[in-house]
């Protein structure tokens, strides 16, 4: 059995970014998704620019060099990709939460006659 | 929207060459339909938010090599330091350790912020801090081995002092003494 590495909550959402955006994850559009995702929590650019270097350094994301685009003063853009050490590890924290999730809902489901996390609809 | 000319340049010049291109991209394509003086105040918030995390995300930052790195500098200085015969009695002090240290962990700060513009290779990476620790063990030893020559100079001195001292020393000499 392969050994997987564990990602914090924040990575996971930087993965989900990525991995939604599909082939247009580059910098502003990871750090607008993940600004949805993490609601009503603010997140900098510059905090996405470390995750997204360190998911990189573990080898759970993929990066490469856009050729030059006219509206961004002829820069290249760097765009990520997910590889399978990252959709392991996203995997496997999503069992988790939604573990947690039906522990929780079935705690409060007998407590309070209704499924948990309902008031926030 | 062209981003503010003298930011762009502080930014090109401070950030890593390996995320100058996409940094300065996004930041611009953030700045982009905006009213021109908006933007210019936005672009220099954006940096000065960006900028410094963009360069912490290219710091290795493993906190066991971090530690080993700390106790390989702080022992070369502390043998450097035990070399200097105006500072040697300093060292019995706990104050002059804790300055040792401080010398120690700007050194260590400094080699991690310079491992921000190193390329992006993970072996290259790897190598230069290999490298980095090999250096300062030899340097380590290359002090040690001073000082122990220096502490043997001096003891032989001493001991040829002694002995000739007394062999030479004439019968008034030992009257005298």
């Amino acid at each position: 059995m392969s050994k997987s590495e564990s990602c914090g909550q924040f990575e996971q959402l930087v993965l989900t970014a990525i991995l939604t955006l599909n082939d247009q994850a580059y910098g502003i559009p990871v750090h607008k998704k993940v600004q949805q995702l993490s609601k009503p929590k603010s997140v900098t650019l510059g905090a996405v620019y470390v995750t997204l270097d360190r998911l990189e350094n573990k080898g759970m994301v993929s990066s490469w060099l856009s050729d030059p685009t006219p509206e961004r003063g002829g820069r290249s853009k760097r765009y990520y990709k997910v590889q399978a050490a990252g959709e392991r590890a996203l995997r496997e924290s999503a069992v988790t939460a939604r573990r947690m999730w039906d522990a929780l809902s079935e705690v409060t489901f007998g407590r309070h006659g209704r499924k948990w996390g309902e008031a926030w609809k | 929207m062209k981003p503010p000319k003298f930011a762009e340049a502080v930014v090109r010049w401070v950030l890593p060459p390996s995320c100058v291109e996409h940094v300065l991209g996004d930041l611009q394509e953030r700045i982009q339909g905006l009213d021109p003086r908006v933007a210019r105040r936005q672009y220099v918030l954006d940096a000065l938010v960006t900028v410094p995390a963009a360069i912490a995300g290219r710091i290795n930052f493993d906190l066991r090599l971090v530690a080993l790195y700390l106790a390989v500098q702080y022992a070369a200085f502390a043998v450097f330091a035990q070399l200097s015969s105006e500072s040697r009695h300093l060292l019995a002090t706990p104050k002059a350790w804790v300055e040792i240290g401080w010398f120690a962990a700007g050194a260590v700060a400094v080699r991690l912020i310079e491992d921000a513009y190193r390329p992006a290779s993970r072996l290259y990476r790897f190598f230069a801090a290999l490298a980095w620790i090999g250096a300062a063990v030899w340097l380590q030893g290359l002090a040690l081995g001073l000082g122990w020559g220096y502490l043997a100079y001096t003891r032989f001195l001493d001991l040829a002092r002694d002995y000739y001292g007394k062999r030479f020393a004439g019968p008034e000499d030992q009257r005298t003494s």
